[in-house]
C-alpha cells in the first residue's frame, strides 16, 4: 500500500483529534456517576439541615462517608479492580477538601451559628474546581460548574431566610449535580 | 522504514484504534461512545470492529445489564503495538523520527 506525505500528514492530524476527542468523552463519561452520587448527597445533606439544622452538625459527615465510599465502588467497576491507587484518591481527595473549608472557616472567623455561610463556602468550593476541570478536561465541566456557581451564590443572594435557602440548595444545587451527571452521560 | 498497516490505515478504522489507545490498559469503551467518537453508523462501526477483531487488535465483550444488551471494546496488547508501528510508519513519512 503506498501512502503519500499528505496522506501521512492528514492521518496523524485525525490521530490527534481523535484521541482527544475521545479523552474528553471518556472523561465525561467517568464523571457522570460520581455527579449522581454527590447529588444526592447535597440533596439529602441540606433537606435534613433545613428541616433539623442541629443535625447538620453529624449528617454531613454520615453523607460524605458515604459518598466517598460510593466513589471507591464506582471507580473500582471503571478500572481494573486491584488499582488502589487509583480509588482511594476520592477519599484523600475529600479530606483535603474538608481540611482546606475548615481552616477557611477558622481563618475568616465564619460564624459558627449562621448556616447560611457554612451551606455556601463548600458548593462554591465545588463549582470552582469543575470550573478549572472544565478549563483541561472539557468544556462540559466549565458549564456544570459556573451553572453551580451562578445557583449557589443566586440563592445566597436572594434568599435570606435559612431554611428556604437550604430548600434551595437540596433541590437546585443536588438537582443540578444529577442532570449535569445525565447531561455527561449522554455525550 | 516500517510498513503501514492496511487493516489500520483505513480512516474510520484509524480513528477507532486511535480513540481505543487513548484508554488506559483494561478499561472498555461502550459501543455508544465509540460510535459518538468516531461518528460512524452503527453498520459501519459494526463492520470496521469485525475487521479489526478478526486481525486480533479490538476484544469485544456483549453482555446484558439488566434486560438491556451492552457491546463494549477494548484493544488488545497486539493491537496496541500494531497501533504504534502504523505511527511510527507515518511519523518517518513526514521525516519526522523524534
Amino acid at each position: 500500500m503506498a501512502v503519500s506525505q499528505q496522506e501521512a500528514r492528514d492521518a496523524l492530524q485525525e490521530i490527534a483529534h481523535t484521541h482527544d476527542r475521545a479523552k474528553v468523552l471518556q472523561g465525561y463519561a467517568t464523571a457522570a456517576p460520581h455527579f449522581f452520587i454527590w447529588g444526592a448527597v447535597w440533596g439529602v445533606g441540606y433537606v435534613v439541615s433545613a428541616l433539623s439544622p442541629p443535625a447538620s452538625a453529624w449528617i454531613w459527615w454520615i453523607l460524605i462517608v458515604l459518598g466517598c465510599f460510593g466513589d471507591v465502588v464506582v471507580a473500582r467497576r471503571q478500572r481494573r479492580s486491584d488499582d488502589y491507587r487509583l480509588t482511594w484518591r476520592y477519599p484523600a481527595a475529600f479530606v483535603i477538601f474538608v481540611i482546606f473549608v475548615f481552616a477557611t472557616y477558622y481563618i475568616l472567623g465564619v460564624v459558627p451559628n449562621d448556616l447560611r455561610p457554612h451551606a455556601t463556602f463548600p458548593p462554591l468550593i465545588v463549582a470552582t474546581a469543575y470550573c478549572l476541570a472544565g478549563l483541561w478536561f472539557g468544556r462540559r465541566f466549565l458549564v456544570a460548574g459556573m451553572l453551580f456557581a451562578a445557583l449557589t451564590l443566586g440563592g445566597f443572594a436572594f434568599l435570606k431566610d435559612t431554611t428556604l435557602f437550604l430548600f434551595w440548595m437540596a433541590f437546585l444545587g443536588g438537582g443540578s449535580l444529577i442532570l449535569v451527571g445525565v447531561w455527561l452521560r449522554r455525550v | 522504514m516500517a510498513e503501514p498497516d492496511d487493516v489500520i490505515h483505513q480512516q474510520n478504522r484509524l480513528k477507532i484504534m486511535s480513540a481505543l489507545n487513548a484508554l488506559k490498559e483494561g478499561e472498555w469503551c461502550e459501543f455508544m461512545r465509540l460510535r459518538a467518537v468516531v461518528q460512524a453508523t452503527d453498520g459501519n462501526l459494526g463492520t470496521h470492529l469485525a475487521t479489526l477483531e478478526k486481525a486480533g487488535y479490538v476484544a469485544i465483550k456483549k453482555e446484558f445489564v439488566g434486560k438491556k444488551p451492552r457491546t463494549s471494546i477494548a484493544i488488545t496488547r497486539v493491537g496496541r503495538k500494531a497501533f504504534a508501528a502504523h505511527v511510527d510508519f507515518l511519523r518517518e513519512m513526514i521525516g519526522d523520527t523524534d
